[in-house]
């Protein structure tokens, strides 16, 4: 073999080490970079804080305000209702409580509770919510204690059931049975449906009708938004026979019958929104035009609730019908149905079922689903952090980051408004926002796992690209190490001789 | 004197155990009549997916619309229902009878007839879509029927059909899904509570290896064969010229299609008719991930929509009146007098579109027209260097 000269020799060996240092400087990097998965910091810390100290951080201190005839201080009747409260709740803690004030007859009513109390000669001690405000008044006999007897009514029947709902919140423990309540969304749609079995024109006033929802609806304007529709559809025929019971003298449906009432496949029901529906069907049965009436086993309203889907009602139409004339269903007509489906739409909306007022369910409701939207929302966040501490391959954009950032703040805003400001309507928005921001970030479109492959799928894909060019540019590399260390001995031979 | 001793004592260990024994049955069976195991769900979805093309496919499309079919007729509604099909076999020019899918012989019923609302078609079909579709990751304008929109009451039934092989099923001749993709996918599904319970059923060769891997709780597989076995098909049509139904999901059809919306008929007796002399190879049922028992779960509670209904005697009569009027009786104005005295919470909840234009990485317009210009200027060195 010729012997090499000494600047081709020294070329040869540029070459190999650009070579290398191109693979490693250049290559790698682009490999690493190309091929890790980009996984933004989530506030891990934060949320288990705010997680764990939820019960702890949320104080709700309801003002109520009192307007008594002789002056008695305000303080031994706070002292009355916290004994009161921490007796019959000890595991209430400091999430909730009343805060008294005294009152000169400046509070609406309508804003705030007043409680008025009024003594009189009265046998026994009594006391009336008023259906339209927030007003308590309370008549009481001369000898017995005022403060007492107030604690008991606010404790035991007016914030009963608000206690009660906070609590199973706090412990986990409703869901052993099926809520009727929809899940919270901060956009519903309410549709009217009338369903005629057969296709004779119908006419309803269900415009004029609908008005009425408008103040509730208006109300719970903070809580979400509601938008109407109404629909009549025709030959909407059941996907079962009912047979007619001769000893009722009507169509009977048993409770059976009720769980397939609806029928999906062929029914026109308005499914095509991504919000959540609620339905309210008035089911108009072709034996009207027959004087054959509908009966539902058990309900004298004729109408029944679905659990997290709506209400329904059957149409009895009180007068005989000519088949051949149009038939009208009058506003006067309607508003007993509606009535039935105001009371079935607070049901699925999981209002309390007393008092009685309105003004102190929507009260309530707010402050229940602040609470419950802030677990939910915290919930969701730590399962996302579950999900992405478990699954190692998966993405997690900066956009998820952002969300989580924007849920943690919106919920960190619905507590200092319900601590500091005691607006618990405005803190059903926040707690509200938070939950959309943390469903945005566990669902935030970039976040996908790379699809699973066996660590030989890998080899198999990379091997046909590595091989020959691994395999080249170690063996030269190699090639010249052992070169360099056949010179050098040399050279050091040829010192020693 | 010892060897008494010993006998005496496995007597009255060997008695104690019996009393004991006894005691547990008794307190089961008592348990058991009265927790009638009832399903905490309030809606029902099901996912159909079939993965293969080609004509010769023919009976993966026949097995997803029959089961599309079924569980329509059993009351799922259409909204509630994702279905998957990758190829269209109904307008294959080798289809003797154009539009139609059978999964007979006897050509009795039309699958693909009336009203079938595919929601995921050809290529569509693919791992991608189907890991987004369980874990809800779409863009926002993502059509609501083709998403599953599923909660913590929601009962699932999902059911897979094509070709698989060991821990993986193809995916329109292209790509493949692992029995881990699925089980992460279920995973995320739970931790995110978007189901109460699922039914995942599959049926291609090797199904029983796409369950394995599962371990999220609630979840009930059933899968056509075991590991290294083939899953056969039914029959041939010889009109239509090619296999039109798998064994395993025409037994399944055959015992469905005796039901009724609102049957009481349970797991177990689904479950008793995939013997071997049915499907020809060893289907299994994985339960440990379940909680309850075969025998007490209603197959309505994956294949229907029997919906829990509340009857009330008397419910409210007076909410609509309360507020419309005030105390004395008058027609309260709520429009004007509300929206005016409470701006502290006129909050606005639509404030997407503020949300959708964001950048996340911040740049001004000079830095960017900077960028460009550097760009250029690398490119049109790199091209006078090259001539």
């Amino acid at each position: 073999m010729a012997q090499e000269s000494h600047s081709v020799r020294n070329v040869r060996r540029w070459i190999v080490v650009v070579i290398a240092a191109l693979v490693l400087g250049l290559g790698y990097p682009l490999f690493w970079g190309t091929t890790t998965i980009y996984r933004a910091d989530l506030p891990y810390e934060e949320i288990q804080q705010l997680t764990t100290n939820l019960q702890h951080n949320i104080q709700f201190r309801i003002p109520v305000y009192l307007q008594v005839s002789d002056p008695v201080p305000v303080s031994s009747t706070q002292q009355a209702f916290n004994t009161r409260l921490s007796y019959t709740y000890p595991e209430l803690g400091q999430l909730w409580s009343v805060e008294f004030t005294t009152d000169s007859n400046t509070v609406d009513s309508h804003k705030d509770y007043v409680v008025i109390v009024k003594k009189a000669n009265v046998l026994e001690d009594s006391f009336q919510i008023s259906p339209y405000s927030k007003m308590i008044e309370i008549f009481v006999s001369d000898k017995t204690v005022a403060d007492e007897y107030i604690a008991s009514v606010l404790v035991d029947q007016v914030f009963k059931e608000e206690i009660q709902q906070l609590l199973s919140l706090t412990t986990n423990k409703n869901h052993d049975t099926i809520s009727t309540v929809m899940p919270y969304s901060s956009d519903y749609n309410i549709v009217f449906s009338l369903f005629v079995e057969n296709g004779v024109e119908i006419d309803w006033q269900i415009e004029q009708s609908i008005e009425l929802f408008t103040p509730i609806l208006d109300r719970l304007s903070h809580f979400a938004n509601f938008s109407i529709a109404t629909q009549v559809q025709y030959y909407s025929k059941l996907s079962k026979e009912i047979k007619y019971n001769e000893e009722d003298q009507a169509f009977v449906l048993k409770p059976s019958d009720l769980t397939t009432f609806i029928n999906f496949g062929d029914w026109n029901l308005f499914t095509h929104d991504i919000n959540p529906t609620i339905n309210f069907i008035i089911f108009f049965p072709a034996s009207n035009y027959d004087n054959k009436p509908w009966k539902i086993e058990g309900s004298k309203k004729n109408s029944f609730l679905v659990p997290q889907w709506g209400g329904v009602h059957i149409f009895n139409k009180e007068l005989p019908l000519i088949e051949s004339s149009k038939v009208t269903l009058t506003e006067d007509e309607l508003i007993p149905v509606l009535e039935v489906f105001s009371s079935q739409l607070f049901q699925l909306l999981g209002f309390v079922n007393s008092p009685k007022s309105p003004s102190i369910r929507i009260d309530t409701l707010s402050r229940v689903s602040t609470y419950k939207n802030l677990k939910q929302s915290l919930e969701s966040l730590t399962s996302l952090i579950k999900v992405t501490n478990s699954l190692s391959e998966i993405s997690i954009p900066e956009l998820t980051k952002e969300y989580v950032n924007k849920s943690l703040d919106y919920a960190k805003k619905a507590i200092e408004k319900v601590n500091n400001d005691q607006d618990y309507l405005t803190s059903v928005t926040y707690s509200s926002l938070s939950l959309k921001n943390s469903d945005r970030a566990f669902f935030e479109k970039e976040m996908v796992q790379q699809a699973y492959f066996p660590s030989e799928h890998k080899l198999a894909v990379f091997l046909p690209l590595l091989g020959p060019i691994g395999s080249i540019i170690s063996i030269g590399i190699l090639k010249l190490i052992s070169d360099i260390k056949k010179d050098r001995s040399k050279a050091k031979k040829e010192k020693s001789e | 004197m010892k060897i008494q001793l010993n006998i005496v004592l496995v007597t009255i260990f060997s008695i104690l155990t019996v009393f004991v024994r006894g005691d547990i049955n008794v307190v089961n069976t008592e348990e058991a009549d009265h927790i009638i195991s009832k399903s905490k769900h309030t809606n029902n979805w099901a996912v159909l997916v079939s993965t293969s093309r080609f004509w010769f496919n023919y009976r993966h499309m026949a097995n997803v619309l029959s089961l599309y079919r079924t569980v329509k007729r059993l009351g799922i509604p259409d909204s509630q229902i994702i279905l998957m099909l990758s190829d269209d076999i109904a307008c294959n020019p080798r289809n003797a009878f154009p539009g139609t899918v059978f999964n007979n012989n006897n050509q009795a019923i039309d699958v693909y007839g009336d009203e079938v609302e595919v929601d995921y078609r050809g290529y569509e079909v693919t791992v991608e879509n189907f890991i987004r579709l369980l874990t809800d990751r779409w863009d926002p304008d993502h059509p609501r029927s083709k998403r599953l929109l599923t909660d913590e009451n929601s009962n699932i039934f999902i059911y897979l059909t094509g070709h698989g092989g060991n821990e993986f099923l193809k995916f329109q001749d292209a790509e493949e899904i692992g029995a881990y993709d699925i089980a992460d996918a279920f995973e995320q599904m739970y931790e995110k509570k978007r189901y109460n319970e699922i039914f995942f059923m599959i049926d291609t060769c090797q199904a029983n290896t796409m369950y394995e891997r599962l371990y999220s709780p609630n979840i009930l597989a059933v899968g056509s064969s075991k590991l290294d076995e083939s899953s056969y098909s039914h029959h041939s049509d010889m009109d239509i010229g090619v296999a039109v139904i798998d064994r395993f999901t025409y037994y399944t059809l055959e015992f469905l299609e005796k039901i009724d919306k609102d049957s009481k008929q349970t797991m177990d007796k689904l479950f008793n008719e995939y013997t071997y002399e049915n499907v020809h190879s060893n289907p299994g049922i994985r339960y440990d991930l379940f909680n309850r028992n075969a025998s007490e779960v209603l197959l309505t509670d994956f294949f229907g929509n029997v919906q829990n209904v509340v009857v009330e005697d008397e419910g409210e009569e007076d909410i609509l009146y309360i507020t419309n009027h005030d105390e004395r009786g008058k027609l309260v104005q709520f429009n004007q007098e509300h929206n005016k005295s409470d701006e502290s919470y006129q909050i606005d909840f639509g404030y997407e579109d503020v949300e959708s234009s964001q950048q996340i990485t911040p740049m001004t317009a000079n830095f960017i027209r900077g960028l460009g210009l550097v760009t250029g200027a690398v490119v049109v060195g790199l091209w006078f260097v090259s001539t």
